[in-house]
């Protein structure tokens, strides 16, 4: 295996990891993964700092 | 113990636009009435304590829809430790009512006289002191959107919460007694004067939540029947009470500006027109897709189309995996897969914000808020209410929200009804969609996307005509009460944020949903059924989609290509374009020279690239606006039958346009085709223009209703 296998590679698995746990973990707060105008995931958003 | 703050006040009084302000949040707002149907809570800015609720507006506590219900309850049941009530300065005496019913659940509650800028702007005075002598509560003049005095408001109402609220306003001799007698016999609990007015008004839900005894009942109603003569209600005579009051209080308090030729009713002389508002409102809806599709937002997604996603990622990107010697496979996901896909989507992006920006600023004026008015007067004539129109506004955003904007409607039928019908309307996720099939196909023409809204709003329409004559959706259509705001320039700060918002939530859908399809319509189209990677003809996916386009070739489109992308597009709409994007290799296409949009033009004629489109606007939503059907019908059955209705509707619509365009266009006559279309013509003519036996029905039991009550 190259090391541009293993770089190209790890950075498409990592994209689709991140992808997929933002749509369950959106999916798991009660949003859907449309749109989220409604923000009905987003209570408690913006703490204050 | 964090301070629990709730907003209440009626709807459209910039409750959302306040708990922006306060929370730091970015809740969607909107110049109608309606658009907050949950509640929803934030921290106060500056203090982490202080717990702001935005409640749904109410008119009273009194509720009659779903969303007033989630007030109501809330304010009785939960008893937040202070209240600022919203009050809509220009409109003081209507929103008035609600204060007197707030000020007797024994919660302290601070005015917060919002919109006061306009007030003043228009030359009304108000003496604040006297008016929140006579309330009860003190007041303070707030321009949520300017960001004024809410600070003030929230300090006020954080000093008085969980302090004890003594209520001033009393009602007339006999009455008041009544109301004293009433609340001497509820057992010790909050909001005990509350209780006693809805007891003595004879509303069953009070009575229900306090489950008195027999004795006690019977009492309290003696009590009614002892004070109540002349045959007027309890419940009118306590109205009539409270608006004498408010009345009174503002008589003594608010000096009006003499009345000056108002230019928001000089405007709405001409837009609402009996004749002129719907000519008027299709020249706005073309003048706005002309802006975004066919000239402003055309340059950019050009350019981001042509060269940024055409030329210099997948040409950079290409290079570099090269370089790395790559597997050519690797290579192929990357630049077609998951640069093509996406890219395609993303390609959309400045259509979209030009699109969302002319939007957000006709809401934000006031203009959209007439549209539902002059849509009430289309809607009504075919059995609909103007009350449906609220939603399929929201919906022009994003179907998920609309669906759940239902929630404002009272009638049961008519709520199912709106819900099934808001996805027609062409939502955001639509847009690259038809911006795709107009660019490709029609040369950008305004037409086409004018066409698409319009098309949905007609089959609004028709779904209603169609639908009302039926058992399940009979009924009159709901009565539309609606306030129209007053014209004004919006704030470019607000029409920006709701614009970039709009766009970062398509950007993150193009990061997460649509990638994720890309990837595996990718695999899809370069593997066969034993994993070895294949020409895309003999690929898992044509399988599939050519297992499926006989089904779709009467509608001129039967190729394997449009079959996948449409049947993609039921995880996200955008996903249509993202999937074309891949099977079309719109970076391959790019490097060979040849255009993606001239492989769409060899592949589809522009009578079938319309046909599906229209079925594409029309059918199943993605599958978020249909968890959003389910969870507003509340029912797996009433579920499935929307999303057949919707498909059915969709199939039959791109049947007919195909069909009928191909004989007008080439003046053959193909039996094969044109039979089945003018059969199914004949049954929707039917459908359509066939007597309502329902309505008959209604008529003849209100008669019989009617004669019971008089007997």
């Amino acid at each position: 295996m190259t090391w541009g296998n293993l770089i190209a590679g790890t950075v498409v698995v990592l994209m689709i990891a991140a992808a997929l746990t933002t749509v369950i973990r959106r999916k798991k707060r009660g949003g859907c993964v449309g749109c989220d105008e409604c923000r009905r995931d987003c209570t408690f958003r913006k703490p204050e700092k | 113990m964090p301070i629990k703050l709730s907003l209440a006040g009626n709807p459209n009084s910039g409750k959302t636009t306040m708990f922006n302000t306060l929370t730091g949040s970015d809740q969607r707002v909107g110049n109608w009435p309606g658009v907050t149907v949950e509640r929803k809570e934030g921290k106060l800015k500056g203090n982490a304590d202080v717990i702001v609720q935005d409640l749904p507006g109410i008119y009273s506590l009194s509720p009659y829809t779903l969303e007033e219900v989630v007030s109501r309850n809330y304010l009785i049941t939960e008893q937040p430790d202070v209240i600022i009530n919203i009050v809509d300065a220009t409109n003081i005496e209507r929103n008035l009512y609600l204060t007197t019913q707030l000020t007797e659940l024994g919660i302290p509650v601070v005015i917060a006289l919002n919109m006061f800028d306009d007030l003043t702007r228009r030359g009304d005075k108000v003496d604040l002191e006297k008016l929140g002598k006579l309330l009860g509560c003190t007041i303070i003049p707030t321009s949520a959107v300017r960001n004024t005095g809410c600070q003030e408001a929230v300090d006020k109402a954080v000093s008085l919460a969980g302090k004890e609220f003594p209520h001033i306003h009393c009602f007339n001799g006999d009455i008041e007694n009544a109301l004293i007698e009433i609340e001497s016999l509820l057992p010790a609990i909050p909001a005990s004067r509350w209780y006693a007015v809805k007891l003595f008004e004879r509303d069953t839900k009070a009575a229900q939540t306090l489950t008195l005894s027999d004795d006690t009942a019977k009492k309290i109603e003696e009590i009614i029947a002892r004070t109540v003569r002349n045959g007027c209600s309890p419940e009118e005579i306590i109205a009539r009470e409270r608006y004498d009051f408010i009345s009174k209080a503002v008589n003594a308090s608010v000096t009006k500006a003499p009345a000056a030729l108002d230019p928001t009713a000089r405007i709405d002389s001409i837009v609402t027109n009996r004749f002129l508002a719907l000519p008027i409102f299709a020249a706005v809806m073309f003048l706005v897709y002309y802006v975004s599709i066919t000239t402003i937002g055309t340059m950019g997604t050009d350019w981001v189309n042509d060269v940024l996603f055409g030329e210099i990622i997948p040409e950079f990107v290409s290079g570099l995996l090269e370089k790395a010697h790559t597997a050519s496979w690797l290579q192929g996901l990357i630049v077609e897969g998951i640069i093509g896909g996406v890219g395609a989507v993303l390609g959309f992006l400045p259509q979209m914000l030009v699109l969302f920006l002319c939007l957000s600023f006709l809401e934000d004026c006031g203009y959209m808020s007439r549209v539902a008015f002059i849509m009430d007067r289309v809607f009504r004539s075919f059995g609909l209410s103007g009350k449906s129109f609220i939603p399929m506004l929201i919906a022009t955003g994003c179907s998920v929200p609309g669906i759940m904007a239902s929630r404002t409607i009272e009638n049961e039928s008519d709520r199912r009804m709106t819900v099934l019908t808001t996805g027609f309307i062409p939502c955001g996720a639509k847009l690259p969609v038809i911006a795709l099939i107009a660019g490709a196909l029609f040369n950008n023409a305004a037409w086409v996307a004018t066409s698409c809204y319009l098309s949905g709003i007609a089959a609004v329409v028709i779904s209603g005509m169609i639908l009302k004559k039926t058992r399940l959706f009979a009924g009159d259509p709901s009565p539309f009460i609606m306030e129209l705001p007053s014209y004004h320039l919006p704030l470019w700060s607000s029409v920006l944020r709701t614009t970039l918002q709009r766009g970062w939530s398509f950007v993150r859908k193009a990061a997460t949903i649509i990638l994720l399809s890309t990837v595996i319509i990718w695999v899809l189209q370069n593997f066969n059924w034993h994993f070895r990677m294949v020409d895309a003809n003999d690929s898992m996916l044509a399988s599939i989609g050519s297992m499926l386009s006989p089904l779709f070739a009467p509608l001129g489109w039967g190729n394997w290509r449009a079959v996948v992308a449409t049947l993609t597009g039921l995880i996200a709409k955008e996903n249509v374009v993202g999937t074309l994007g891949v099977l079309y290799g719109v970076a391959e296409a790019a490097e060979d020279g040849s255009e993606y949009w001239e492989l769409l033009r060899r592949d589809y004629s522009k009578l079938a690239a319309y046909s599906f489109l229209i079925f594409n606007l029309l059918c199943a939503p993605c599958f978020a606006a249909v968890a959003a059907v389910r969870r507003e019908m509340m029912s797996a059955r009433w579920t499935l039958f929307a999303l057949g209705y919707q498909t059915a509707f969709a199939f039959i619509t791109s049947l007919l346009i195909y069909q009928f365009g191909k004989f007008f266009i080439s003046g053959v006559f193909e039996w094969q085709g044109m039979v089945p279309a003018i059969i199914l013509s004949g049954v929707v003519l039917y459908l359509l223009f066939r007597k309502n036996k329902f309505a008959r029905t209604q008529d003849s039991n209100a008669v019989e209703l009617h004669g019971e009550e008089l007997k």
